[in-house]
């Protein structure tokens, strides 16, 4: 079959949930987002704490993780190279080559772990790493739920919250793990979290006064057959659970143990805040 | 030159014939279908009433499809018809995300319609070149403009719902019908422009 839609979604005028970026082999590209914002964003939040270790870390996830998944996605992978040729209007084909620089110069800045321009180029691509699929769903003129210029923001916020979650939980586990600035993890940790709660929550709100497919795309996650994954995944695990440990911690002390679990629920709840907002991509009727 | 449709829904009598013979002139793959007719119910009994409106490709002159192909594969022609490669294309589906009309398939696997595929599938196997693994479209059937016919739609519209030709000559039957009748694009505010105009 070509696709997997049933006779009344191709036949008849009405809502049309994009199917291509998340169900069947479009599991493997919502990865491939993830690990590319979890990489960046743990490259990012290691510059920022000044651990070392954090950067092959973040390298190996980008370059083990989300390249792989990419080409695993595709229709047909031994033509990935063909993608480098439209970088002038393609978000795909910048991503690519955001990717390759990040791994490149990132691998140099682990060598020569003091250089603040190789700092600076690095951290410059992997921000571009973490910001591109944003951009990519916002060039999507199709989908008005993606077409906002708050998408590219929460998927960079959403990646770089992951990277110091990542960064709090090894931490917590590893209390050998050697951070120059610890101080700035629970610091990152709360701001990124309460930021992410005002960038949803606005995201959602302008959304639902916006078209009717945009509206249709907030009410299938708020209370539609999206709301459990949602509220659950999305809500409890990515910003309640996180938050109620993270602010106890900032103003006193907590359990190192619960800071793991603090930044485990943080990256399993981005991991479903990415599949929500592709899952809700909802075309409007053609008339 | 630009080419373009006029599809007139007054005139349209939601026959399907369209779809049936864009089927046979192509041969799609299974599940695939270039035209479709799609179906509305409006108002509510006994003035409840049947609408038609057949979609394809709208080789749009702004085609969100081509910015986002990150291969070239899908690209413009100097006429405006919107063609994939299948040589090129690698199967992202970004441009499925992108077009607004929900008019581009990925073709997973090439199945026909019967396990024992009847001669006209045999023979569309060989005829097309649909490879799995890419995205294919509607090209207006360019491979009969190239002989000087209409689209495999156009000429099987059992009502004369549908009138081809240059939307850039102001003297085709498609420019007088589109200034005469008020004709208008689907999504027109999506800013791709359509070449596909709908007369209600």
């Amino acid at each position: 079959m070509a696709r997997a839609y049933s006779t009344v979604e191709q036949f008849a005028v009405g809502f049309d949930r994009q199917r291509e970026w998340i169900e069947r082999r479009g599991l493997l590209l919502l990865t491939a987002f993830y690990l590319g914002g979890v990489g960046g964003g743990l490259f990012l939040a290691s510059l920022i704490i000044g651990w070392k270790a954090g950067i092959p870390i973040a390298l190996g996830i980008v370059a083990l993780g989300k390249g792989p998944a990419h080409l695993l996605y595709l229709g047909r992978p031994l033509r990935f190279w063909r993608a480098f040729r439209r970088p002038h209007s393609s978000w795909i084909s910048r991503g690519i080559y955001f990717m390759l620089l990040f791994i490149l110069l990132g691998t140099l800045y682990y060598v020569f772990y003091e250089n603040t321009a190789l700092a600076a180029l690095s951290g410059f691509f992997a921000f571009a790493l973490v910001i591109y699929t944003g951009f990519a769903l916002a060039a999507s003129p199709g989908i008005p739920f993606w077409s906002n210029p708050l998408v590219p923001i929460i998927f960079a916020g959403a990646a770089i919250t992951s990277g110091a979650a990542l960064a709090e939980a090894a931490h917590a586990i590893n209390t050998e793990t050697v951070i120059t600035h610890v101080e700035r993890l629970e610091t990152m940790g709360l701001v990124m979290s309460t930021g992410m709660v005002v960038l949803i929550f606005t995201y959602l709100l302008g959304n639902y006064m916006s078209t009717i497919a945009a509206k249709e795309s907030v009410a299938y996650l708020a209370w539609g057959s999206m709301s459990f994954v949602f509220w659950v995944g999305v809500v409890l695990l990515g910003i309640v659970i996180p938050l109620a440990i993270i602010v106890p911690a900032y103003v006193g002390e907590v359990a190192r143990g619960w800071l793991a679990v603090a930044g485990i629920s943080e990256l399993c709840g981005s991991y479903v805040l990415r599949y929500s907002l592709l899952k809700a991509g909802i075309y409007p009727p053609v008339i | 030159m630009r080419y373009g449709l006029v599809i007139d829904l007054r005139k349209c009598a939601g026959c399907y014939s369209c779809m049936a013979a864009c089927k046979a002139e192509n041969f799609t793959p299974r599940g695939v279908f270039f035209t479709r007719v799609l179906a509305e119910e409006k108002g509510k009994y006994p003035n409840a009433r049947w609408h038609f409106i057949p979609i394809q490709c709208n080789h749009c002159d702004n085609p969100a499809c081509v910015s986002v192909c990150p291969t070239g594969a899908t690209s413009q022609r100097d006429d405006g018809i919107v063609t994939v490669d299948p040589n090129k294309c690698l199967g992202c589906r970004y441009c499925i995300i992108a077009c607004p009309y929900r008019v581009r398939f990925y073709v997973d696997k090439r199945e026909t319609y019967y396990q024992n595929p009847t001669p006209h599938e045999v023979y569309g196997l060989k005829a097309r070149d649909y490879q799995e693994g890419t995205v294919i479209k509607c090209d207006f059937c360019s491979h009969r403009i190239e002989q000087g016919l209409e689209p495999a739609c156009v000429a099987t519209c059992t009502s004369h719902a549908r009138y081809f030709g240059d939307l850039d000559d102001p003297e085709s039957d498609v420019s007088r019908l589109i200034a005469s009748n008020g004709a208008y694009q689907l999504l027109a505010e999506k800013g791709t422009d359509p070449s596909i105009y709908y007369i209600h």
